[in-house]
């Protein structure tokens, strides 16, 4: 039972107030959502059918889902580990594009014989070109004094340019090319997957996914590592004067973080059908787990189920466009707005909790005042 | 100087007004203590609405004023849920950049590519001004827009310095409490100012799609306000040199695309783009580091004082924190 009791502690679902937030963003959202759908003609059930005729009706679509699932779930993963430490790691972006790039280099220049060292070396490169770029951000902030928001911003330009740039000349395929992508990679080059209705399903791809998530998790709620980061979360210059190694532990979130991120990058390339780096390959993943995690308030037990919401909004989101002329924007505007509203949400029950708690001091300080005015009275 | 050069350094100065506009308007922002990360979003949603608004009812001057308008907002939306409910502002600002910019695609989808010849903000040479030579065609041969952020600048930095409400300006950003102790309406002030930030934010939008990059289309301005944000660091939260800055990186990336265009010099497009961020980074660290310090240390005795006056970069010590009465 307290086993039990623990776990739930844990999970941060203590209480029902925690969650209003939640579930006042989700309602606002919808409300808003059938306002402006009414307004164009819609009612919410076609857009429903719409978006379940695109990401749910098969086993296929249920498989794009899932492959749009995993890039966003290893970035909010990795995220975690940032948000806890306190870091804004907007830089995300960027690590998901070096990671694309880093299993990129490998797929198109370097052939082992088995497929197993040949993917091996692919998703290693990825980890560590993702990491290399994470723990740039750290360095930036704790040695060159760049706050990791500005440092991350420039980063990502830094690494789209470049990933551009490869695409453009050095990495353009051979003939034929329209410098939006490189050649195709090698089959052989690709995460393992079989065809399902006209879809891939790779579980390669899923168990490095859920591997990442649980590695990650564990870290955060058993290791003393994990204990540093929140203590370095709640106050840095405290969790400094404790002895905790800030600037090491900053430094290894943001390579952990970057190393998940670029992961989700290899799997943004390796997963067939793409198996091409393209332009623009981040494509906003990583600005959307900064939303995910966001709206989850930390709580690692909630990222893989948002995560999940947004990978079937924006897989169905397509379906929208093309049967009912909705723009795919609106998913989009959609989702910021859950965000927006969870956060306003969020302020108030915290304003509603700390008004609460203020009356209970006053009811306590209050009664203390009767009792001692009693005794006070009876010793007399 | 020839004609070709004058005529690249009027168009550097023309493109880097609205960049130049939104910086300054987060430096008020952000000299009252308050950051607006929402730049990026507020100004393509700004430029989508005075694109549209002005196209609707043919009027340039309703089109800049509704992009005022929406930078405004988004800024008092900032800045109130900061205040009443102590919403993080850096959550609230990442959040509004997404959520403005997508909220431009889907609002704006009827305007894409529409001719806005009828409604650019008009070429206004001054006379006289504009016929001195070399300055009077770079300066002065240009629209009002761009000649309003001449006065701008001028404005804000005498506020700042020479003023008794610039100086209370200043202690907000620096040390609340004691402003407030000194009498000053913390919160009211910082309303002020954030508002006022929020809507010359808006005006850069509208400077964009009336004039600028004339029209609109998807994420027309996409990037912009990550490079305004990055010149007010850049810039010591200092109006002059945050001028400086918007004309350097503009001027650079003028520069990558004449040197695209020349085919002599083999330096691709996208490594010569990168180079306004390298600057950037290159010079928070420099600045930063202990290398600073040690330039000065070498420097002849009397010229030691100006020099470190000029490196030095302070961001408002109360830059980003929510100000409570004790």
């Amino acid at each position: 039972m307290t086993e039990w009791r623990r776990f739930i502690q844990v999970t941060g679902a203590t209480s029902i107030i925690g969650m209003l937030p939640l579930l006042g963003g989700v309602l606002t959202a919808l409300i808003l959502i059938a306002l402006v759908l009414s307004n164009e003609g819609f009612t919410m059930r076609e857009v429903w059918d719409a978006l379940y005729e695109g990401a749910w009706a098969d086993d296929g679509k249920k498989l794009r889902v899932l492959v749009n699932w995993m890039p966003l779930m290893l970035c909010s993963t990795g995220l975690l580990l940032t948000f806890t430490s306190g870091l804004w790691n907007i830089g995300i972006e960027g690590q998901l594009t070096m990671g694309a790039l880093g299993a990129t280099a490998i797929a198109l220049f370097v052939k082992f014989d088995s497929k197993t060292t040949q993917l091996a070396a692919e998703i290693g490169m990825a980890c560590a070109a993702g990491a290399g770029w994470g723990l740039l951000v750290g360095i930036l902030k704790t040695r060159g004094g760049v706050n990791e928001i500005f440092g991350g911003v420039a980063l990502n330009f830094i690494s789209a340019l470049f990933s551009a740039f490869l695409i453009s000349s050095p990495w353009a395929p051979a003939q034929g090319g329209t410098g939006s992508r490189t050649a195709p990679f090698d089959e052989f080059t690709l995460l393992p997957a079989k065809i399902v209705e006209r879809s891939y399903q790779s579980n390669t791809a899923v168990a490095i996914t859920v591997g990442g998530f649980l590695f990650a998790a564990l870290i955060l709620y058993f290791s003393r590592f994990g204990l540093q980061l929140k203590a370095i979360g709640k106050s840095e210059p405290s969790a400094r004067a404790l002895g905790v190694p800030t600037e090491r532990n900053l430094w290894l979130a943001l390579l952990l973080c970057g190393a998940l991120a670029g992961l989700g990058g290899a799997i943004k390339v390796l997963h067939p059908p793409i198996g091409q780096l393209q332009q623009n390959s981040s494509g906003g993943i990583g600005f959307l787990a900064l939303l995910v995690v966001l709206l989850a308030s930390i709580r690692p037990w909630l990222v893989p189920i948002i995560a999940f919401v947004f990978a079937f909004l924006a897989t169905g989101a397509q379906r929208v466009e093309s049967a009912l002329q909705i723009d795919a924007a609106l998913v989009n505007v959609l989702q910021g707005v859950l965000v927006l509203a969870v956060l306003l949400f969020d302020g108030i029950r915290q304003r509603i909790q700390a008004e609460q708690e203020k009356r209970a001091v006053a009811a306590q300080a209050a009664k203390r005042a009767q009792e001692a005015e009693a005794l006070k009275e009876a010793v007399q | 100087m020839n004609d070709a050069l004058i005529k690249t350094l009027a168009e550097i100065v023309g493109t880097a007004t609205p960049l130049l506009i939104a910086s300054q308007g987060e430096l008020i922002t952000e000299r009252a203590g308050v950051v607006n990360l929402s730049l990026d979003g507020s100004i393509v949603l700004a430029a989508m609405a005075a694109f549209a608004v002005a196209y609707e009812t043919d009027s340039t001057e309703l089109g800049i004023l509704s992009a005022m308008l929406v930078g405004m907002l988004i800024a008092i939306l900032i800045i109130t849920a900061n205040v009443t409910l102590k919403v993080n502002q850096i959550a609230l600002g990442f959040v509004l950049t997404l959520l403005c910019a997508d909220l431009s695609t889907y609002l704006g989808r009827n305007y894409v590519g529409l001719p806005g010849g009828a409604i650019e903000i008009p070429h206004a040479p001054i006379p006289f001004l504009k016929d001195i030579p070399v300055i009077g065609e770079i300066f002065f041969n240009q629209n009002g827009m761009v000649y309003f952020s001449y006065i701008l600048v001028a404005v804000i930095w005498f506020w700042i310095y020479r003023t008794g409400p610039g100086l209370s300006l200043r202690a907000l950003g620096e040390r609340p409490s004691a402003a407030y102790v000194r009498g000053t309406r913390v919160q009211f002030w910082r309303f002020i100012y954030v508002a006022v930030g929020g809507a010359l934010v808006g005006l850069a939008g509208a400077a964009y799609s009336l004039d600028v990059l004339l029209g609109w289309r998807e994420g027309l301005t996409v990037g912009q306000g990550w490079i305004a944000l990055a010149i007010v660091i850049f810039g010591t939260w200092k109006p002059f040199r945050i001028l400086l800055g918007a004309y350097l990186i503009v001027g650079l990336r003028s520069l990558a695309l004449y040197l695209q265009r020349e085919d002599t010099i083999e330096l691709p497009v996208h490594i010569l783009n990168m180079i306004p961020w390298l600057l950037m980074l290159l010079t928070l660290i420099f600045v930063a580091s202990g290398f600073a310090n040690y330039l000065v240390a070498i420097l002849p005795k009397n010229w030691q004082g100006s020099a470190r006056h000029f490196l030095r970069s302070d961001p408002p010590a109360a830059l980003g924190t929510a100000f409570e009465k004790e």
